[in-house]
């Protein structure tokens, strides 16, 4: 039996999804393959094969099986699998799945690792979910799981900011952007708190804290014309302008003013105020 | 020298060009949507602002103030710092998103490739 996975190994080595998604649809036909097994051989074309015609064949194949209640989860998780788009995700139930993985294998597969870094996480252990996440990131390099441990860092932060453990939240934010610093929920959280401890006499330090972000916004602002960026740029300038001017730092209010205006050149108060001070 | 603390044509919600007809109607409506007795604090800067633009001359010293760089701050304080540009600054990002990855219950959302290795190594 276990030769349709042989064969369809064979075919996705040798670039030819089409003929083993042909010999998937034979097998599927004939009821000659154990369900499990057929499974597997359409995981292993969906692991190398996103082709839409294709995996609709393998989808229409798989919904021909007639898995026992234990396997009827697995069937449709797989034909959920090929009906999705590459880089999508899939709705998983997390008990069902749990049980059918505690049903047959001795193996712990990343997922339940990742849910059980997930429940330490819960338990108010969100150090210990962090480490657990590098260990699996470092050993299958899945960036699902860099994306996950980039969340958990930020979530670990909330939850600081929640109980207003402020210097501890912008420790966690730092770590994470010493791991991705282009991490850009982390970086717009770690500026917010500089920026709402930080007195008006220390505007140096405020500056500092959102300029990276500013960099990132702007460039991101170019490369998607929806302005979900520009407006964030324009709160950032409007905001900071503001407080500037209300310290007397006319100069710094120059350079917020201006960047305002060369985003939002409508915003006529914005010029209005740039011509007073320019005076 | 001459210095405020407010707006007095955003306290009363007029334009600068407001002639003194729109300036006491501007005051008698916010009079009784905030009477002394229940927002002493309102009421007085209503007053305040009422009798800067009545009287010609404070008037003239609230339009130079206002054009003044220390008048400045004033002037962009509501439409700079409103809640709608502040909340969209202030709050933490995709903060939605990230408290439902910890969800572990139920239907949660996985990464098709993440799915398709986990599964293949427990068929294994």
């Amino acid at each position: 039996m276990a030769s349709i996975v042989e064969s369809t190994r064979n075919a996705m080595d040798h670039n030819d999804p089409a003929s083993a998604v042909g010999e998937i649809e034979s097998c599927a036909l004939s009821g000659a393959c154990e369900t499990i097994v057929t499974c597997r051989a359409a995981l292993i074309v969906l692991s190398g094969c996103t082709d839409p015609s294709l995996c609709q064949r393998l989808s229409k194949a798989l919904s021909m099986l007639e898995p026992r209640p234990a396997e009827a989860y697995l069937v449709n998780l797989v034909i959920s699998l090929c009906n999705c788009e590459e880089n999508g995700r899939v709705d998983v139930g997390v008990l069902r799945l749990k049980e059918f993985i505690a049903a047959s294998s001795r193996r712990q597969p990343a997922i339940l690792a990742v849910w059980e870094a997930m429940g330490l996480f819960n338990q108010g252990k969100g150090r210990d979910a962090i480490e657990v996440l590098w260990r699996i990131y470092n050993s299958c390099g899945n960036l699902w799981v860099r994306d996950l441990l980039m969340k958990t860092y930020l979530r670990t932060a909330y939850n600081h900011i929640a109980k207003e453990q402020y210097e501890e939240a912008a420790e966690v934010l730092k770590e994470s952007l010493r791991a991705d610093s282009y991490n850009v929920p982390a970086l717009h959280t770690l500026a917010i708190l500089e920026t709402q401890k930080t007195s008006l006499s220390s505007l140096d330090q405020i500056e500092k804290s959102w300029h990276r972000l500013v960099e990132i916004w702007t460039a991101l602002d170019r490369a998607y014309p929806e302005q979900v960026f520009r407006d964030k740029l324009i709160a950032k300038y409007k905001y900071f302008a503001a407080r500037f001017l209300k310290a007397g730092s006319w100069d710094r209010a120059k350079v917020e003013l201006a960047s305002l205006i060369n985003i939002d050149s409508s915003n006529a108060l914005s010029k209005e105020v740039l011509a007073a001070i320019c005076e | 020298m001459f210095s405020l603390d407010i707006n007095p044509y955003e306290v009363l919600g007029i334009s600068p060009d407001a002639d003194v007809m729109e300036v006491r109607r501007a005051r008698r409506e916010l009079v009784l949507k905030y009477p002394n007795e229940l927002f002493p604090e309102r009421a007085q800067e209503i007053n305040k602002a009422f009798q800067l633009l009545t009287s010609r001359d404070k008037r003239r010293m609230v339009d130079a103030f206002l054009r003044s760089k220390a008048g400045c701050a004033l002037r962009v304080q509501k439409a700079f710092l409103s809640d709608e540009v502040y909340g969209d600054l202030f709050d933490y990002p995709d903060r939605a998103e990230v408290f439902e990855l910890f969800k572990l219950e139920g239907l949660v959302q996985v990464d098709r490739n993440a799915l398709i290795e986990s599964l293949l190594s427990v068929l294994e």
